[in-house]
Formats: structure tokens, sequence, C-alpha cells
């Protein structure tokens, strides 16, 4: 049976997409998707929707009476502009787009079919009720077609996350990393550093070190960058589904990361920065901990969050994951075209 | 990593280390490479160019780490591509020698200083003003192209696992199924094809606007590569040729290649049992995966999709120099109509 969930329902031929408002269904479907990952879920979208001034609009795509998949999408509102983001930007979020149910046990050919459909009736949806020209969508790294996004108008770039397999254990992930890591996390741990689990203060000082990255980097973060956002996914998803991982030395904090988990897949979402002391490599250590924990608590897959940086490479491609691409995906309408236009040519410009 | 870019002289130094690369295509094989050189030609702003092919070798030491077949087009604008233009290639580019045995520190630093020399190598002799590969498919690391500048588009080709010819009719979609059926009732047969056939193919797909290389080509592709790794399937009625593909046959893989040139009457359509009864020839002859090649276009995509198989990626990459060219691109796209 249907549930009645829908605020407003737009009949596209004999599929409807609804805007869902019941958490509890909501969260149903993303825990049966194979695309459904912790972003997803309802109260990390309410989250994001809070601190990333923009409205959700949750939808829910039907055939039928059946549902189909859930694509979350946020509008915002910049000047005169309009946008589509799912996810939105500035939420420490890689990839977000539509969460398909059953895909897996579909032919291929009806996988196409009722992706090309929803993407249809969300981009109708985003047209005409949202009135947005811009839109960028971020799929999941399980979702490797992105066909029915290039026939529906939009530019796709391929983007590259690290997974590691877990399924052989602790014992099989440590043969595999490189050498030099092994003997560098060996060497840290007989120096004397200590991983544990971290609190909300770690975390603190986890969002400070972030943050003097940033201005290192030359951007101009508010002080309070991403506090409250944290405190927020912390008070609500601490511990079943966020870890913190420090490494002390000497009393002090020299490394760390918060890892994610969600069903049977885990991940280094936020990492501590390099902190520069001859020899030891806490960071290192640390995340062979978090993965160690991984595996020991029948997580079967451990994410190394985002193979796009040619500078960080070095530090995730040593624990031997394999590439996943996932993809952007961006359509522009109108002046956002031109807009657009004029960007990439000061981009050329600017070399 | 240091590492050197050379050309490679002889086809026993390019085949025989062909074989250490997952990625390798039958694209990529000297014979065919060479025959794709002697036939390809690019309309330059009305000129016609001849491609020259720069069959690489990347070396680390003494030792080939990597092959990268381009070429390179001189005309009024500068073209460098793998694969050539007009020889019906879908994908060439990189291969990357011994990938699957590395671990994936060493397979991408590898990766990304053999595109680096190549790129080096590509602007200092050829300082081509367009630079396009579409890389093999399962190569699924586009970045090391990514990081040098290029622009990186995905793209798909359908591959279908074959175990028993139960199983693949048994995937096959409800209506792809139906057809078959219905063109063997009415008496269309498949038979094995020769060189004859294949002019009666290409002739089919000419008149349809659906070739972009020239009968020679095909021809000499025949006469080199059959009957080891180029079988023709032509469907029959009463003796009278309706349709065929022409598949090309290299290590476990079979791909379809050229043909299948739209044809029904009485709403039967030959071309489903002609794929049908080669992919029963490549069951039967124990190869383990049946292309169909390309699952990019969507006025094709109805028909191929039928076949249930699944997808393989590959990557289109890019780059204009200088990058100026890029703006009058940005502009064209602008203009060009996105929302459907």
């Amino acid at each position: 049976m249907r549930p009645s969930i829908g605020a407003s329902g737009l009949g596209i031929g004999d599929k409807m997409i609804e805007i869902c408002e019941d958490g509890v269904y909501w969260d149903e479907l993303v825990e049966r998707s194979p695309h459904g990952s912790i972003f997803h879920t309802w109260e990390w979208l309410k989250i994001v929707e809070k601190h990333t001034s923009s409205k959700l609009y949750p939808i829910v795509g039907f055939k039928g009476s059946t549902p189909i998949g859930v694509y979350p999408i946020f509008l915002q509102k910049r000047g005169i502009f309009r946008l589509a983001f799912s996810p939105p930007s500035r939420a420490l979020l890689l990839y977000m787009g539509p969460a398909f149910v059953r895909y897996n046990s579909l032919k291929q050919s009806r996988r196409e079919t009722t992706f090309l459909e929803f993407q249809n009736a969300v981009d109708k949806f985003i047209r005409d009720e949202l009135r947005c020209g811009y839109v960028r969508v971020r799929t999941s790294p399980e979702l490797i077609d992105c066909r029915p996004l290039k026939w529906s108008g939009y530019d796709v770039e391929p983007l590259y996350t690290y997974v590691i397999d877990l399924a052989k254990g602790v014992d099989g992930v440590l043969r595999n990393l490189n050498r030099k890591l092994r003997a560098g996390i060996e060497k840290t741990r007989k120096e004397g550093v200590k991983v544990e689990q971290g609190d909300k203060e770690d975390l603190e000082h986890l969002r400070i070190l972030l943050y003097e990255r940033f201005v290192k980097q030359g951007r101009k973060p508010k002080r309070s960058y991403y506090k409250s956002y944290l405190r927020d996914i912390y008070r609500r998803f601490y511990p079943d589904n966020l870890r913190i991982f420090v490494a002390r030395y000497k009393g002090e904090t020299v490394g760390g990361l918060v890892v994610l988990c969600f069903k049977d897949w885990s991940a280094l979402w936020i990492g501590i920065p390099k902190i520069e002391l001859k020899g030891i490599y806490p960071n290192d250590l640390a995340q062979w901990e978090a993965i160690k924990w991984a595996c020991e608590n029948g997580f079967k897959r451990y994410e190394e969050m985002d193979a796009g940086h040619l500078k960080f490479r070095h530090f995730k491609s040593k624990y031997n994951p394999c590439v996943a691409p996932w993809f952007s995906a961006e359509k522009c309408l109108g002046m956002y075209r031109f807009a657009k236009v004029i960007r990439g040519v000061l981009n050329v410009i600017k070399g | 990593m240091m590492m050197d870019v050379e050309i490679v002289k002889s086809s026993k130094d390019w085949d025989n280390v062909l074989d250490l690369s997952p990625h390798t295509t039958i694209f990529h094989t000297w014979c065919w490479l060479k025959t794709m050189e002697k036939h390809s030609k690019k309309k330059i702003m009305g000129k016609r160019c001849r491609a020259k092919l720069y069959p690489l070798v990347i070396l680390d030491g003494d030792d080939a780490v990597g092959l990268f077949p381009v070429y390179h087009y001189k005309g009024p604008v500068s073209f460098a591509l793998s694969p050539p233009s007009g020889v019906e290639d879908l994908y060439l580019g990189p291969l990357i020698l011994n990938y699957d045995s590395l671990k994936q520190s060493k397979r991408e630093s590898r990766f990304f200083s053999m595109v680096r020399e190549v790129d080096m190598f590509i602007k200092d002799e050829m300082s081509p003003n367009f630079i396009l590969f579409h890389t093999p498919p399962n190569l699924l690391d586009s970045r090391p192209f990514k990081w040098l500048g290029y622009d990186v588009e995905p793209r798909y080709t359908y591959v279908l696992h074959l175990t028993t010819i139960d199983e693949v009719w048994k995937n096959f979609h409800r209506s792809l199924r139906r057809g078959i059926e219905k063109a063997r009732k009415n008496g269309i047969t498949v038979r094995m094809g020769d060189k004859e056939d294949v002019e009666h193919i290409y002739n089919l797909l000419r008149r349809r606007n659906r070739i972009h290389t020239t009968k020679d080509f095909v021809s000499e592709i025949y006469e080199k590569f059959y009957p080891k790794n180029v079988r023709v399937f032509i469907a029959e009625d009463d003796g009278e040729r309706l349709s065929g593909i022409v598949n090309i046959c290299y290590r476990d893989k079979v791909c379809f290649w050229i043909g299948a040139p739209k044809y029904t009457s009485n709403g039967i359509n030959p071309n489903e049992l002609v794929f049908y009864e080669s992919i029963r020839w490549a069951v039967e002859n124990g190869y383990r995966y049946y292309e169909v090649m390309g699952a990019d276009d969507f006025t094709l995509y109805d028909f191929k999709r039928k076949f249930n198989g699944n997808l393989t990626m590959y990557f289109t990459v890019r780059r204009y120099r200088p990058s100026f060219i890029k703006v009058i691109e940005a502009v064209y796209r602008c203009i060009r109509p996105r929302y459907r």
C-alpha cells in the first residue's frame, strides 16, 4: 500500500514524483537502495538544509504504487539566481543524487529506463516548480551509469574516490599495504603514538585544525566554520554512524580522522591536516586503526573519500585501494548558460 | 619518476609487449594500427590530411611500462588523435603494462608519469591544436588526464558475459526474444559470410550513411584478419541477403564491429536474429564476452539495450591548444539548446 506522504504530486505519465514528508518511510527506502548513503538519510538531509540556507525537496519516485527511488534536491537562492543542488556545496559532502530501490536486481535495460524516467520527472519538477536554471547533481560511486544524465542534457565529469575491500580481513588488508606504509605505522607505534577513539572535544579540535588549513590555503572561512553543522551531525550520528580516531603523542593530539559508517560501508570523512613530526606518521597509524576497527566491526568496505587531488593521493593510495569513479553533472538554462560561459572564459584567461 | 618516450620501429617490438596489458584491444595490434594509418584521412578546413602514426613506447630505464599509439594530422589546424579519424574505431589510447599486478600507488604514479611524458612528447613533436583520445574499456582511472588539464567525459559500451546460451537468452529483453522467434518462423536464416558479403554490408550501411570509412579499409581488414579475428554473419531470406554484421574476435571477447543496417519488412527484423546467432557462435567457440560496441548513442539505445549487456566504462579526453579555442567551444555550447 502506498503511504500517504506527499504534499505535492506531479503526474508524469503513469509515473509520479512526490515530496516526502515522512522521514521513517524515506529512511526505509534509503536503507533498501544500494546507492543510499548516510548523506541520503532524513536527519542528515535536514541538518544540511538547516546549515546551508537552502530548502530541501526530498523527492520520492513511483512507478504505479511502487517506489523506485529517492532524489533529494536542495534549492538555493543567490540574488536573482535559483539553483538546485544534490548535494549542496559547503556541507563537506562529496556525493548524493538519486538512490534507486531494488536497482541491482533489475535487468540493465530496466535500470536505464527507470533512471531516465525518474531523471526526466525530477528535471521537470526542478524546471517548472522550482524554476531553477542551474542544476548540479553528484551521484554516488555505486551508480556507474551516468548516461541518463547525459541524455537529459547534463554535462558530466567523472570524479574519483578510493575504496578498500575489507572482505579479506585485517591480515589481508595489512598484507596489501605499501611496504613503506607498514614500516611507518610500526615505527610510529613503537615511538609511543597511541590511537584512541575521540569525542566532541576532539571533533572541535579537528574543526579548528581544518579551519586553520583553509586559512593557510588563502581562503577566508568564518571563524565558526562548520561549528554548528558538525555539532549537529555529532549529536545525531555519534556513536552509531560516526567515530573519531585521534592519535596522541606525549599528551598532544597529532593526527586523526572522522569515520562515518552506514550499512556495510565505512569511510574516512574528514582528516586532520598533516602535522610535521620527524620520523613518525600519526595520521597513517590513525587511519590504519580506523580500518582495523571497521574490519573487526563487520564492515565490508572502507572508503577514503575523494581521490581527485594530485596532492593528497599519496596519503590515500598507499593503502592499496581500488579507484572508483562517481560523477558530477551540471545543467544550465538561459542566462545561467551565459553566466557559465563567462565563468569559463574567465577561467581560460586566468589559465 | 622520469620516463622516456620512443617511437617503436618494428611490429615485433610492439606486438611482443601487447599481451602484458589487460586493456589491449585488437585495435592496438601493429597490423590494425598500420592499416588504420594507411586509410585514415581527416578533412581539415576543406583539406584532406593523411594520418601519421606514432607508435609510442614509454620506457622506465630499459623497461617498457606502457604503449600509446597516437595519430597526427598536419593541416591548417593540427590534430593528435587516438583512435584516428574515419576508421570506425571507438577507442584506442594508452596501455599500461602489468597494470593488474601493480599496487594502486605504483599504478597511478606510473600511469600519471606516462601520460605526462606522452603529453610533452606530443607537444614537442606535433604541437597540435586539438588532442582527442578515447581510452580503452575497463581502464577506470582517467585522473592522470584530468591532472594534466584535459577535459574528461565518461563513455560506455555494452558487454555481455557469456555463460551458456540459455542464460544469455533468458537475460534478453522480452521483445528481443519475440523478435528473434518471429524472424526464425518467417524463414530467415543466418550463415557465415565472406568478402563479398562484407562489401554488401558496407554498401547497405553507406546507403544509410551509417558508416564513416572507406570500402578499401574494410576489405583490407577482412583480408588481413579473416578468419582468425574477423567473422561475418549474414541474414538471408530465401537466398536473398537482408542484413549482416562484421565481428571482431580477440582474446576472450567477440565485438560487434560494423553492420546491422536498419531493416524491417512486415515487422520482421533480421538484425536481432543475426546478433543472436553470432552470440551463439561466440558461446560455442569458448569466448567469454560479447561486446555490442557503443552504449552512448541515444538513437541506437533502443536496439542495443535489449541485449541487457553489462555497462563497461571508457573515457573521452580532450584538450585544446592554445586554450582560447576552448572559449569558442564554450560559446557554441552556450548557443546549442541544452534543455529537452
